[in-house]
């Protein structure tokens, strides 16, 4: 049996974190940790949709291409894996049970 | 008659006992209390403090310091003199010609851990026309040299060691007080501007050979004067370098200037929005350079008092 992909929520760091932009950088603080992470347009767009609904590795690479009227590219997938796991790292994303 | 307002004003024997009694000055936006009976504090007060203003006597005190001589069982000319807070556990021993640099090393340990209601910067700052121009610096980037030569050439000193930073109004408080130059930049400033005044030079500290340059009487005088932050630049000393500014963008300078705020990690969400106001009111440069006339000229045309060659 296929085991189901994980979903992963950022929505306790999205309701938390403070922003500051400037052009295409972003700036987040983070309360909980007192860390202050360094985000670029992509990563600051990723953190956005999983702060709006958990979704899987693949759902997120769907809805990042539908967000940036992109076309489907195959290695996106694992480009957000990694960049989950150092979300999840710094205390920014959760995989869910 | 008036009440004296600077410690030059007090007489010897006045002095004196002042400082018996716990002597208060203006240190910037603090109060500091000296306490001691040793003439030689009135003695150095007479001649690296003569412009510093007088506070209150019977007030709050943002730190109490007393000069506590050598204990009399030391042998002649190996007793050290200490100083110590109001917990009187006293700092390291130093000879009587280091006090100077004793007073102020401890005046910035105070400041350091317990004025956490500003955003302080390890910067350098001065003024112009009531806008702030901020060096923040590595050790070794030439930060103090580079303060000093600018506060002999137009600028008014706010402050060396600290950048002290109002979260709320974005505003830098002037904290003017003697600019620690250390080995070949005591020489360099010393030869370039003869009115410069020093106090003694002291060998064999943490950076070598340290002598504090006096900051000039108007700007303790006009201590109470702040200044809205506009320049940041980040000076860079080489000897082989080409005078050369590169300008920041400001998530560089964002990023910076947290690794520049002592307190930042400690100031929470304020030092983050402190930070975002302050990058966010500045023009940010990268400043490289080896000489400090090629520096200033440099300085002075990015912030457009001097038009560019």
């Amino acid at each position: 049996m296929a085991r189901r992909a994980p979903c992963w929520t950022a929505a306790a760091a999205v309701e938390t974190l403070r922003w500051r932009r400037f052009d295409e950088a972003w700036f987040a603080f983070d309360p909980r940790s007192g860390q202050t992470h360094f985000l670029n347009h992509t990563a600051f767009s990723v953190l956005q949709l999983m702060g709006a609904a958990p979704r899987s590795v693949d759902a997120l690479a769907a809805a990042f291409c539908a967000a940036h009227a992109a076309q489907p590219d195959p290695d996106l997938p694992g480009v957000l894996e990694d960049t989950l796991r150092v979300m999840d790292a710094l205390g920014l994303a959760t995989p869910l049970p | 008659m008036s009440a004296p307002t600077t410690v030059q004003e007090l007489s010897p024997t006045v002095l004196r006992r002042r400082c018996a009694e716990g002597l208060a000055l203006k240190v910037g936006p603090f109060v500091v209390r000296l306490h001691s009976r040793a003439t030689l504090l009135a003695e150095n007060l007479l001649r690296y403090y003569p412009h510093v203003p007088l506070a209150r006597e019977q007030g709050f005190a943002d730190a109490v310091i007393t000069l506590k001589p050598p204990p009399l069982w030391r042998w002649p000319g190996r007793r050290g003199w200490t100083l110590a807070l109001e917990d009187g556990q006293p700092f390291t021993e130093f000879p009587a010609r280091a006090l100077l640099a004793h007073l102020e090393w401890t005046i910035n340990w105070c400041i350091a851990s317990r004025a956490q209601h500003y955003l302080m910067l390890h910067a350098a700052v001065l003024e112009r026309d009531g806008l702030a121009l901020v060096l923040p610096g590595e050790p070794g980037a030439g930060k103090s040299t580079l303060c000093a030569w600018l506060m002999l050439h137009g600028w008014r000193l706010l402050s060396d060691e600290f950048g002290l930073l109002r979260p709320q109004a974005l505003r830098f408080d002037s904290l003017p007080r003697p600019i620690p130059l250390k080995n070949d930049s005591i020489g360099v400033i010393a030869n370039s501007c003869p009115t410069a005044r020093f106090g003694p030079a002291i060998d064999g500290t943490r950076k070598g050979r340290v002598a504090h340059l006096l900051p000039p009487a108007v700007h303790l005088q006009r201590m109470g004067e702040s200044a809205r932050p506009r320049w940041v630049v980040f000076p860079h000393y080489g000897a082989d370098s080409v005078p050369a500014a590169q300008a920041l963008h400001p998530a560089e300078c964002f990023a910076a200037l947290t690794q520049h705020a002592f307190n930042y990690a400690l100031l929470g969400a304020t030092g983050f929005e402190t930070v975002a106001a302050l990058t966010g009111a500045v023009d940010a440069w990268r400043l490289r350079y080896a000489s400090l006339p090629d520096a200033a000229r440099c300085i002075d045309e990015l912030c457009g008092l001097r038009a560019a060659a």
